[in-house]
């Protein structure tokens, strides 16, 4: 049962190559595969004397594209994680409140750090998004506990989201309109999200934390697998629930706040790229994990790279594209009868 | 043959689907070898992303190897033909690459953060001028500092000449003006996206006092956002909308419906006027005509 | 063996079991009936260790054990599993082998999973989705899951099945076919078998020791002959059904 379904991860690798190629070639500026590999020969041999385009290639587009990989790696996942906790596939990280939170985590550090002007270490902005995500997912998930059965129903959940997401959105948006400094990213960029700031320094955090709750991410899976069936089975079967309920939650919401604290809310990533993963491979979650990782990345990428070309030069805001083909997927979901609510 | 959802898939198809497709993709990424390489072509490529720059640069007639600009520098009129990489508050690092400059040309307002940092990083050359031109005496300056830089020293004094004259001549205008018109300057910012009014601490302040003017905001900074207090307190006489603002809107009709318009007397009185931004918000070789407009304009 | 002394569980201000004492023994089929209400569920739930009881013990001949654990040798079947996510029956299948192997299973479980699916005959339904199949189906593939759970290579480990109203959402074939692969199992492996049933046909025909519960107490415990009595059927259901005793079989005709 396993072997064949290898098969699809090694097309996702090749595929996901592929793709950082494409997304590091193609934009305003079109960098042809000789300038790429000159520019990482010069890298590697120390070599500062580069063309402009090798630079663009280097500084610009490459870590561009890492970050779409890692970012849409973690929303993907992410989600995976979440569906899995609820059992139910129409849930992801944006939608119960994890995005927001640490949107305003981080806002909340730009505008007072601009205005105390506090010396704040590399990792001070993702430790601020932690604690909003942390926030917010908890409210989220404490306000919709039902009384009587004591777990979250899945209608009241996805309300109870939307509410936390309002408050924190607008938390942000105060904050934006607060910030002296016109230089404070804006409104546009939190809600929206866009990966144009992308540098090494981002990368390598996001590169880190990504890299391992993913890792994390695999242990669960055999869990997740038999909480699919229920609680109670799931304890019949072994597994302390609430132990792992906490455990996943961490997870996620360090593995997405992080991300979002650099790149602003992207949502949709999280439900469609699970989804399109279970109607190909099933819902085993040991392969949903590791093929979303790839299929997420790609999807980012992709997304980005329509971001960027399509009103060239200007770039579009990366979560219009992925809401724009998020949406109709998450209405059908919502029609399917296959699913249980 | 396995059944997902009661379909049934073959995996030797999928996996010749899938070769197919990655093959594809390999050939999109490698794309044609052998581009043509920027290395060259030597001339010098400049982007402006400085209005006040841009009216200076192709008064000293040195905008031969300006190839883009931002897109508020709008004069004069052939500067509009050139393409332009956004909004200064705006920029997308692409947007300026796609132009291949040489050297970038702004005043220090430009945004977002990021993006400069980015330019830095690539090394491309960025100038900067030293005088600012926030008053005639410092934009008498940042001409001939223009024109050194440009080589165009000639041209340059001309320039200055011609606006210490200008100047000369509409303030001596305006001693002939009794009163002091209350005047209301309302922009759109296209950052933002929201209506803006320029306090007295603007540029156009000053030349709205040299027209026989007061501005009739008060604040900290150069620009507040309207609402209809700001507009009531104002109480102003005559309302200017900069073009684009004022193209947004169409009609006077329109614009009285601003927060707080209809209620001034230069609503009532029908003073609601249309003024180009480059001839309002910043000075230049052009400033002393541009006074004397404003001066007929607000004494209509 | 399993024996549970002097069981209480309260919910509340409800006295839902008030003071039982029972012996289950291993290679019987033991099924426990009563009226809605009697406290039937409960009296499953805390003997296979989903509550705890108020006051009282139960001895499966290990004591203190931690939930993973007891997984490897106690399995629960429920009426109704919802699944939330497509998963073919081999999957299910082989689910229930998860508390015996840590990331990946290895051969000996892949081989109980196909022992198991061809005792209970579902193989070929191994790679169908399963929220394609009928109730009835479905029942089955977890029957096959909670029995690869408990499936022990070694004969004289002995292993613990509960079913809680496992017959509540089949029609009468299902039923049967049910209980009779329940009976299989029980004579082929070493278990201890506990299961609430409702149908008191079903019990007088396959049960080899009954316990009928009422109002929380034991109302009688044994035999079908000596548990399906008059007296007993109309204090607990307040009806008077005739009773028969058929080539050992007891049947009830309303």
């Amino acid at each position: 049962m396993y072997k064949v379904n290898q098969l699809t991860t090694i097309f996702l690798a090749i595929a996901l190559l592929v793709t950082i190629l494409v997304s590091a070639r193609y934009g305003a500026v079109n960098i042809s595969t000789i300038e790429m590999i000159s520019a990482l020969e010069k890298f590697f041999s120390n070599n500062s004397m580069l063309l402009l385009n090798e630079r663009i290639f280097l500084d610009i587009r490459l870590p561009r594209a890492l970050l779409c990989v890692f970012v849409g790696a973690s929303l993907a996942v992410g989600g995976v994680l979440i569906q899995g906790l609820f059992r139910n596939p129409i849930v992801e990280p944006g939608l119960i409140g994890t995005s927001s939170g640490a949107a305003m985590g981080a806002a909340l550090y730009f505008v007072l750090g601009a205005m105390f002007k506090f010396n704040t270490g590399e990792w001070t902005l993702p430790i601020a998004a932690c604690a909003g995500a942390i926030i917010s997912t908890v409210l989220v998930f404490v306000l919709s506990q039902s009384k009587t059965v004591g777990r979250s129903n899945i209608v009241t959940l996805l309300l109870t989201g939307i509410a936390i997401n309002a408050l924190f959105m607008s938390g942000v948006g105060f904050l934006s309109y607060i910030a002296r400094d016109p230089q404070a990213r804006s409104i546009t960029f939190w809600g929206m999200g866009t990966l144009s700031g992308a540098n090494w320094h981002s990368v390598i955090i996001v590169g880190i934390s990504t890299s391992l709750c993913l890792v994390l991410s695999l242990r669960f899976a055999k869990q997740l697998n038999i909480l699919m069936m229920g609680e109670d089975e799931a304890i019949f079967l072994g597994i302390s629930i609430n132990q792992l309920k906490w455990q996943i939650l961490t997870v996620e919401i360090v593995m997405i706040a992080i991300a979002t604290a650099f790149v602003g809310v992207i949502s949709f990533v999280g439900l469609i790229v699970p989804h399109l993963l279970r109607m190909i491979n099933g819902s085993d979650n040991h392969l949903l994990i590791r093929n979303s990782a790839f299929a997420g990345a790609i999807f980012l990428c992709l997304a980005d790279l329509i971001a960027r070309m399509i009103v060239r030069p200007a770039e579009l805001p990366i979560g219009i594209v992925t809401s724009v083909v998020g949406v109709p997927v998450f209405i059908f979901l919502l029609r399917k009868k296959n699913y249980l609510f | 043959m396995v059944y997902r959802f009661g379909i049934l898939i073959n995996y030797p198809n999928m996996k010749q689907y899938f070769s197919m497709v990655t093959i594809v993709f390999c050939l999109a990424a490698c794309g044609r070898l052998g581009n043509k390489s920027d290395a060259q072509n030597r001339t010098e490529r400049i982007v402006c992303i400085a209005k006040q720059y841009t009216e200076i640069i192709f008064a000293l007639g040195a905008e031969k190897n300006i190839v883009a600009i931002d897109i508020s520098s709008t004069y004069p009129p052939s500067a509009k033909k050139l393409p332009t990489v956004g909004y200064h508050r705006a920029l997308g690092v692409e947007g300026i690459l796609a132009a291949k400059p040489t050297l970038i040309i702004h005043d220090n307002n430009i945004g977002p953060e990021h993006v400069v940092k980015q330019l830095e990083h690539l090394n491309i050359p960025m100038k900067v001028f030293q005088n600012k031109g926030g008053n005639i005496d410092s934009t008498m300056l940042l001409i001939r500092e223009m024109g050194n830089y440009f080589n165009k020293n000639n041209q340059a004094e001309l320039l200055c000449k011609k606006l210490e004259n200008d100047m000369s001549v509409a303030i001596e205008k305006s001693e002939q003006y009794k009163e002091e018109i209350k005047v209301l300057a309302i922009h759109f910012g296209q950052a933002s996206n929201v209506f803006l009014v320029m306090t007295q601490k603007s540029t156009a302040a000053k030349m709205i006092h040299w027209a026989g003017g007061k501005m009739a905001v008060e604040d900290a900074k150069g620009m507040r956002q309207l609402s209809a207090e700001v507009v009531a307190a104002s109480d102003p006489d005559v309302i200017l909308l900069t073009d684009f603002g004022y193209d947004r809107l169409g009609t006077p009709e329109k614009i009285k419906e601003l927060p707080g318009v209809a209620g001034t007397k230069a609503a009532k009185n029908n003073k609601i006027f249309r003024v180009e931004e480059h001839d309002l918000v910043y000075l230049g070789p052009r400033t002393g005509e541009n006074v004397l407009m404003l001066q007929k304009l607000i004494h209509q | 063996m399993l024996t549970a002394q002097n069981i209480s569980y309260s919910a509340g201000k409800k006295q839902l079991l008030d003071n039982l004492s029972l012996t289950f023994e291993p290679g019987k089929i033991n099924l426990i009936i009563g009226p809605n209400g009697a406290g039937k569920s409960t009296l499953i739930k805390v003997l296979s260790g989903m509550l705890k009881p108020s006051t009282g013990s139960i001895f499966y001949g290990i004591n203190e054990m931690s939930v993973a654990a007891l997984a490897k040798f106690r399995a629960v079947l429920s009426q109704n599993t919802d699944l939330a996510f497509p998963l073919t029956v081999k999957e299910i299948v082989m689910m229930g082998r998860y508390p015996h192997f840590k990331s990946n299973p290895s051969l000996a479980d892949a081989q109980i999973c196909d022992e198991v699916m061809r005792f209970f005959d579902v193989t070929d339904f191994a790679e169908r989705n399963f929220l394609t199949l009928s109730g009835g189906e479905k029942q089955r593939v977890h029957f096959a899951r909670v029995a690869a759970q408990i499936w022990q290579q070694n004969s004289k480990v002995l292993s613990y099945l509960f079913l809680d109203e496992p017959l509540a959402f089949l029609d009468i074939f299902y039923q049967i076919d049910f209980m009779n692969k329940l009976l299989a199992l029980t004579q082929q492996k070493n278990i201890v078998v506990i299961g609430v049933v409702h149908d008191l046909n079903i019990a007088g025909k396959y049960a080899d020791k009954l316990v009928l519960i009422n109002n929380g107490k034991v109302l009688a415990d044994g035999d079908k002959q000596t548990v399906l009595t008059s007296e007993n059927i109309f204090s607990a259901y307040h009806l008077k059904p005739e009773i028969q005793s058929i080539n050992g079989d007891v049947r009830l005709y309303y």
